[in-house]
């Protein structure tokens, strides 16, 4: 049996949550499609999800299903960039970026007075890898570059960024979806992200 | 012709006409109409036949004829006592189906009623979807409350939601001579919600918390959490409660 995958039966019984309640929360689109794996059992076809992600999704719903209306909720959790912006102060206010990244971003993007989700992400992925030690400042603006010049093309549509080293030359590679990659032993691979789960985190900030 | 309030044109088809897509205030065909490319307006009204060639985006929509968009379709209130036919996916607040619905795509939206017959192949969600009629989806059937009063055969691939009824229609004489000729049943693979209660249906799999099995069904499998009740006329292969 999948490990990584939890039946639709298992799931609820988990969670304590109801049949109806998972419909409402595809139908509000709080729980992706893609989410959705259909399978043929012996008791003919049951549906799966991913494990860790449908467990913490769920988690996440439940705990903020009262401060929050679903529709609040399918925004947070929507790819698609939001239409706010915030100025450089109020992004070094809120948490999202400390002031060594924003210097950063400025060096390589040109310093803005306001920024846009999608930049707002960008020096948040930045802030992410540097306040990890993943990344030197130097990388920092292969990252930057990678992500203004291909994460547009993505258009909202599910991806990752691999960055990996060899023999001390680091590469940054944007993939869509949850593609598997295998690389040969004298690469290793730093850190893998996956965008949805940093829009999740930002745009909580956001609110 | 301008409209005074938002300088939108009418767009007003008497006999054959073949038009350009655009913005407009109102639509409304009379003839033949073709319109080449999307179309934007207020409202849109047919009693002829449309067939438009990209998206059509709007307010609100009435076909008493015939019409066929080959893109998508996004109306706040769409009425459809004639035939329409989406190519792509529908989006709407209201849908009233009084004639015939055939959607290649996905259908979503906040209300259904459906008196004739509606057709998809992909899912239908709604909030609510209320069905005096046939219906056959093709994907899964996800609503807050679903209603089903059958007329005609209704068939779905999957059911789910909070609150699922299906009842058959009123014992009269008619009915029950036609019976052996209609085929009056909902046939489904799996039905899934937190109240069911079922008539008539053919279903493999019916999960949920309170499950009431009607007069005159056939499942493989019932899985409940809380309580079912079974008619004597139902047969139920397997029953498990979880």
């Amino acid at each position: 049996m999948d490990t990584n995958v939890i039946s639709k039966k298992d799931l609820l019984e988990l969670t304590g949550i109801s049949y109806g309640q998972l419909y409402r929360w595809k139908r509000k689109n709080l729980i992706p499609e893609e989410w959705f794996i259909r399978r043929a059992t012996f008791t003919g076809q049951e549906t799966f999800f991913p494990r860790e992600q449908i467990l913490a999704r769920i988690d996440k719903i439940l705990n903020m299903k009262d401060d929050l209306s679903l529709d609040e909720l399918a925004d947070m959790f929507s790819p698609n960039m939001s239409e706010t912006s915030l100025s450089a102060d109020e992004l070094l206010a809120r948490n999202i970026v400390s002031v060594t990244s924003l210097e950063v971003f400025n060096v390589f993007l040109g310093s803005l007075r306001t920024f846009t989700f999608q930049q707002a992400l960008y020096a948040y992925v930045l802030e992410k890898l540097l306040a990890a030690g993943d990344l030197t400042v130097e990388e920092g603006g292969g990252l930057l570059q990678v992500l203004a010049s291909h994460y547009p093309k993505f258009d909202g549509k599910p991806c990752e960024l691999i960055f990996m080293r060899k023999m001390g030359i680091s590469t940054f590679v944007l993939v869509s979806g949850s593609t598997e990659m295998y690389f040969d032993n004298g690469v290793k691979v730093v850190t893998r992200l996956i965008f949805a789960n940093c829009i999740e985190e930002l745009k909580a900030k956001f609110m | 012709m301008q409209n005074e309030n938002n300088n939108k044109t009418d767009l007003i088809f008497h006999g054959a006409v073949n038009a350009t897509g655009g913005v407009y205030n109102k639509v409304d065909v009379q003839g033949y109409g073709k319109i080449n490319g999307d179309v934007e307006c207020e409202s849109l009204h047919c009693a002829g036949h449309v067939s438009i060639t990209g998206d059509l985006i709007g307010s609100s929509a009435r076909v008493e004829g015939n019409a066929s968009i080959k893109g998508k379709v996004k109306m706040d209130t769409l009425s459809v006592y004639g035939q329409l036919d989406v190519a792509d996916d529908l989006n709407f607040t209201s849908l009233k189906v009084g004639g015939n619905v055939k959607v290649q795509g996905n259908m979503a939206g906040e209300d259904v009623k459906v008196l004739g017959s509606l057709k998809t192949a992909g899912d239908c969600e709604a909030e609510v979807f209320r069905a005096n009629g046939a219906f056959s989806i093709g994907g899964l059937l996800n609503a807050g409350r679903i209603e089903v009063l059958l007329h005609g055969g209704c068939e779905a691939k999957e059911m789910g939601g909070e609150h699922i009824e299906v009842r058959r229609t009123g014992n009269s004489t008619l009915g029950k001579l036609l019976k052996h000729f209609l085929n009056n049943t909902l046939s489904v693979e799996t039905i899934e919600g937190d109240e069911i209660y079922l008539e008539n249906t053919k279903a493999k799999v019916v999960r949920g918390n309170k499950i009431e099995i009607g007069p005159d069904c056939e499942i493989d499998l019932v899985e409940y959490s809380t309580e079912c009740k079974q008619d004597p006329s139902s047969q139920i292969k397997t029953k498990t409660q979880r």
